[in-house]
């Protein structure tokens, strides 16, 4: 039969035929499968041979599969298998192949992305080319995503999650391998160690990856990664830990930003350029494409939440950290250990836990000549918050005091330990002595800058929680009044008194009867007809001040979802409303005379209206002017100017950082301001040298750039060019003027002479 | 939408219905609670301050909440005075720190109280169990009257987001006047909104909800 003798050389030509036919070529297939199944049995004894014709005949295979699922049903099984079995013995071109082949047997739908992923994640930790793995991992992270948009595939999440717990838990029963020491150099002497490290860090690696890219963002992947921190493996623990830390991933949401086109650039280019129909379509285009990337982008974002805070079990998690940092002490580095502490830290104050231990433990730490002692102080501030027991911490800040705070050690070492007295102590200020205290505030006289300013900030801020502590002319006026008016510091445990309405709403109520007082006024106080209340509407539309439905519209303007702006309010809720309103005014104009002016007045108002956005836009305008006219006034001191300050930024900076920034600190936080020291001559030549980079030499130009080839300029060129002054002044054309009348003569006849014979 | 804005008018039918339709026919063997559920939108748990406040309302929303005290030994007597259960250092002692009875207890109660004197041992006798749920204790001085601290208790509510971007407080039963239903609606409403930084731009929407009854959209 010619035709099968064609075919069976030419497996492309027959490719292509089957997939026109799959029917009519079947007999052909069925042949290329036979012959495929006995070259799989003959590479299983030898794998040297017929390699090249073997690959081919799988991607010939692959490639028409899904023609034939029943007969090559076992096929994708296979490969995995070749893959994941004879991992060793097959040649780097042959694995490449069949990994190529099975993405593409997913691609088409003959295997699901279950089956596809678990043949490649044990696959990554084993091959040995980079580029192989970076294409399996890409792979991954593409079929994970693709298989969670646009909605979240649990099911496959779910599986995954728990083959990549597995790949991290396999190798958690090993001895924990330190970074330090004699311990390091005992390497696992079997394979099955290092490889399980491997796999565990693939795991952890692959974790962190989606949940950056916001595609995984719930419990289990945390999870993962929370057991990745007590891996024996030192690598796979630092990994995850940077997880928790977050110390990576500004760049990567910057990166998001810069491919959105600018809409005014294109609409500009529109302008200048050709019309055309297609142009017009583009631009409608990119329109919308924008619109939809901020759409998802603020989808993304509404279920965010921080790695830490949906932790499972913080509290057991916090522990085995501190007894993995406590067991490990001699076999971690130092570095590894301050990574441990930070995350320990972060876990005990953002979750309010109590691991008592790590006090004592910190305690040999704290020393000034430690190396990255801040980063330690840092990871004690942050670990610190108002349930901590003030007894546990006290020996702590004794001993702060006592290492850092004396007068043997340098400005810088000082203003680090009061910074993190200061700290700690803004979290817990029971933390304190009173007599230490007392100390410590007498290095505000000190000659350094960091050092006052830590001192200062650390009075200012027991003047703030409890001034009874601090000796009595370093209260300030407003502690000292404050004490006088018997208010207590707020003990241990006490939070603060539930609130009984918004804070300054009293503000808002005196505005919106002293309005509705003066309309009242200028309508003459009898006549309350329908339309004097209309007059009030729209006199209150136009100045935002309203406080009935029609001030529904949007004040920010930032968000896009405006409330709308309707009028369709009827006229009869209106006037009940109203009606309510008068009543409660007698009611409370009645209440305030019992009461006099106390100072804790409740206002009524939160309880018989919803705040509209005007409202609240009105409220902030009030306590700003509030502050303000503190301010003016002065008595409201210092506090009241900070206040004003902090109304201002909120006002100013829609969104600002929030809470993180007191949550966590950050070492120069610790440090706090510094001197700039002088600068030495390395530095000072650097600088020179600096300044000179891609500067021109100076000094003149002259002959060296005007000309072709460069070069000196020429006596005639000097002599051409000279200042007509000079010449007048130089003594030859002087001696020719004073020469005597007889000289003169010679040198005429001299020059008439020359002439002459020139000429002939 | 089911409304771009929100009337005092529009929240009093709302609460009426619910009323209605719990005292109705289908009324239960036990008196519901009602509930204030609340979805949040533009809120970057990542970034934006997490918010937490307490706030009390004007009606108590549960006066049958089960308080225990944990009290020492003048405040036991005042607790058996009015029938309040309590607990001394000594119980607190048997538990021993063990996690699952100090959460078993966490659970048994809806809040606790406990004794000035106490409350600085209370992180080193039943380590943090309690404030992981949220129950960590009220002091109590011995010159405060125990019973005027109950309702001050019962009566304050709690806005704090967990894990999720939604919460939900009760805010009243449905043996409460149509009144005092709104009134505490309103100011858990109006308190909660003065709590978000973008205000009503960070509310994606608001129900009331009794325990057995359908939720009823507000917002």
């Amino acid at each position: 039969m010619p035709r099968g003798i064609l075919l069976t050389s030419d497996l492309p030509q027959l490719q292509n035929l089957i997939k026109r036919d799959p029917v009519g070529y079947k007999e052909e297939f069925l042949q290329q499968w036979n012959h495929y199944n006995s070259i799989r049995q003959i590479f299983q004894t030898n794998p040297d041979e017929q390699a090249k014709h073997f690959r081919e005949l799988i991607s010939f295979i692959a490639q028409v599969a899904p023609c034939y699922p029943k007969e090559t049903k076992d096929f994708p099984a296979q490969l995995s298998n070749l893959l994941l079995d004879g991992n060793a013995v097959l040649s780097p071109d042959l694995r490449k192949n069949l990994v190529q082949n099975l993405v593409m047997l997913r691609n088409k739908n003959a295997i699901t992305s279950i089956e596809l992923l678990r043949t490649l994640f044990p696959l990554l930790p084993r091959t040995t080319s980079s580029t192989l793995r970076a294409s399996i991992r890409s792979t991954i992270l593409s079929d994970i995503r693709n298989a969670n948009t646009p909605h979240k595939n649990h099911k496959l999440n779910r599986a995954v999650q728990a083959m990549l717990f597995g790949m991290v838990e396999k190798g958690m029963e090993a001895e924990v391998v330190g970074d330090k020491g004699k311990a390091k150099a005992i390497k696992p002497s079997h394979d099955g160690l290092a490889s399980n490290g491997e796999e565990a860090m693939w795991a952890v690696v692959l974790t962190t990856e989606l949940w950056k890219k916001g595609i995984w963002n719930d419990s289990n992947s945390v999870s993962i990664i929370a057991l990745g921190c007590f891996h024996p493996v030192v690598k796979v623990q630092s990994a995850s830990i940077h997880f928790f830390l977050g110390s990576e991933d500004d760049n990567e949401e910057d990166s998001d930003d810069d491919d959105i086109p600018d809409v005014k650039a294109l609409q500009h280019r529109r302008e200048v350029k050709k019309k055309t129909r297609s142009g017009d379509k583009k631009i409608e285009k990119t329109k919308k494409a924008i619109k939809k990337k901020k759409h998802r982008k603020a989808e993304t974002i509404t279920a965010n939440f921080p790695a830490l805070q949906i932790l499972n079990d913080p509290q057991s998690f916090a522990e085995k950290l501190y007894e993995s940092l406590n067991k490990h002490d001699k076999r971690f580095s130092l570095p590894h250990k301050i990574l441990l502490m930070q995350l320990m830290s972060r876990v005990t104050g953002a979750h309010k836990l109590s691991v008592l231990p790590f006090y004592t433990y910190i305690l040999k730490y704290l020393t000034y000549h430690q190396l990255q002692i801040t980063s330690i102080l840092v990871a004690l501030a942050q670990s610190v918050h108002d349930l901590t027991p003030p007894d546990c911490l006290s020996p702590v800040i004794r001993k702060l005091a006592a290492e850092f705070v004396h007068p043997g050690v340098g400005s810088e070492v000082i203003s680090a330990g009061l910074n993190a007295i200061r700290e700690v102590c803004r979290r817990q200020p029971w933390a304190m002595e009173e007599d230490l205290l007392g100390d410590l505030v007498e290095y505000r006289k000190s000659r350094d800058k960091g050092v006052t300013a830590a001192a200062r900030g650390l009075l200012q801020l027991y003047r703030e929680v409890n001034p009874g502590m601090l000796k009595r002319r370093e209260r300030g006026k407003e502690a000292s009044k404050a004490i006088g008016a018997g208010t207590q510091p707020l003990p241990f445990g006490h939070s603060l008194k539930p609130a009984e309405d918004i804070e300054d709403l009293v503000l808002l109520e005196d505005h919106l009867r002293a309005l509705r007082r003066e309309e009242g006024v200028a309508s003459g106080a009898g006549g309350e007809d329908e339309d004097d209340w209309k007059g009030w509407d729209v006199e209150s539309d136009s100045s935002e001040d309203s406080s009935d439905g029609e001030s529904w519209i949007d004040v920010d303007s930032d968000g896009e979802e405006a409330f709308e702006v309707s009028d369709s309010e009827d006229e009869k809720e209106k006037e009940k409303k109203r009606e309510r309103e008068e009543k409660m005014d007698v009611d409370e104009d009645d209440r305030e005379k019992e009461e006099g002016s106390s100072a804790a007045r409740v206002s009524s108002l939160a309880t018989t209206k919803i705040l509209t956005p005007a409202d609240f836009a009105l409220l902030n305008d009030l306590r700003r002017q509030a502050a303000s006219s503190a301010v003016e006034s002065g008595t409201g001191g210092k506090a009241a100017k900070r206040k004003l300050a902090a109304l201002e930024k909120s006002k100013s900076t829609a969104a600002s950082q929030g809470n993180l920034d007191s949550a966590f600190i950050s070492e120069l936080d610790i440090i706090g301001p510094r001197k700039k020291s002088k600068a030495d001559y390395a530095e000072r030549i650097a600088s020179i040298e600096k300044g000179r980079e891609g500067r021109e030499k100076y000094g003149s130009m002259k002959g060296k750039k005007k000309k072709e080839t460069p070069s000196s300029s020429t006596n005639r060129e000097k002599a051409r060019n000279k200042p007509i002054m000079m010449i007048m002044g130089s003594g030859k054309v002087r001696g020719k003027k004073k020469a005597s009348l007889r000289d003169k003569q010679v040198k005429l006849r001299r020059h008439i002479e020359k002439g002459k014979k020139a000429h002939h | 939408m089911s409304g771009s804005k929100l009337s005092v008018s529009g929240v009093r039918g709302s609460v009426r219905d619910l009323l209605t339709e719990a005292t109705g026919e289908k009324k239960r063997n036990f008196v519901e609670t009602i509930e204030l559920q609340i979805g949040l939108k533009n809120y970057d748990p990542q970034r934006d301050k997490r918010f937490s406040g307490t706030v009390k309302l004007p009606t108590v929303p549960r006066p049958r909440m089960s308080i225990c005290i944990l009290a020492d030994a003048a405040d036991i007597d005042r607790a058996k005075q009015i029938d309040l259960e309590y607990m001394s250092v000594e119980d607190l002692k048997k538990l021993n720190k063990n996690k699952k009875l100090v959460k078993k207890l966490a659970k048994k109660y809806d809040a606790f109280l406990a004794s000035e004197t106490l409350i600085k041992q209370i992180p080193r006798l039943l380590g943090p169990g309690l404030s992981k749920a949220g129950k960590f204790p009220t002091p109590v001085s011995h010159a405060e009257d125990l019973a005027n601290k109950l309702t001050e208790v019962r009566s304050t509510i709690k806005f704090q987001l967990k894990k999720v971007l939604c919460l939900g407080v009760a805010v009243g039963h449905i043996e409460m006047t149509e009144d005092q239903v709104l009134g505490n609606v309103m100011l858990s409403i109006n308190f909660l909104v003065s709590l978000l930084k973008k205000n009503w731009q960070n509310v994606k929407s608001l129900h009331i909800k009794s325990t057995m009854g359908k939720p009823i959209r507000l917002y």
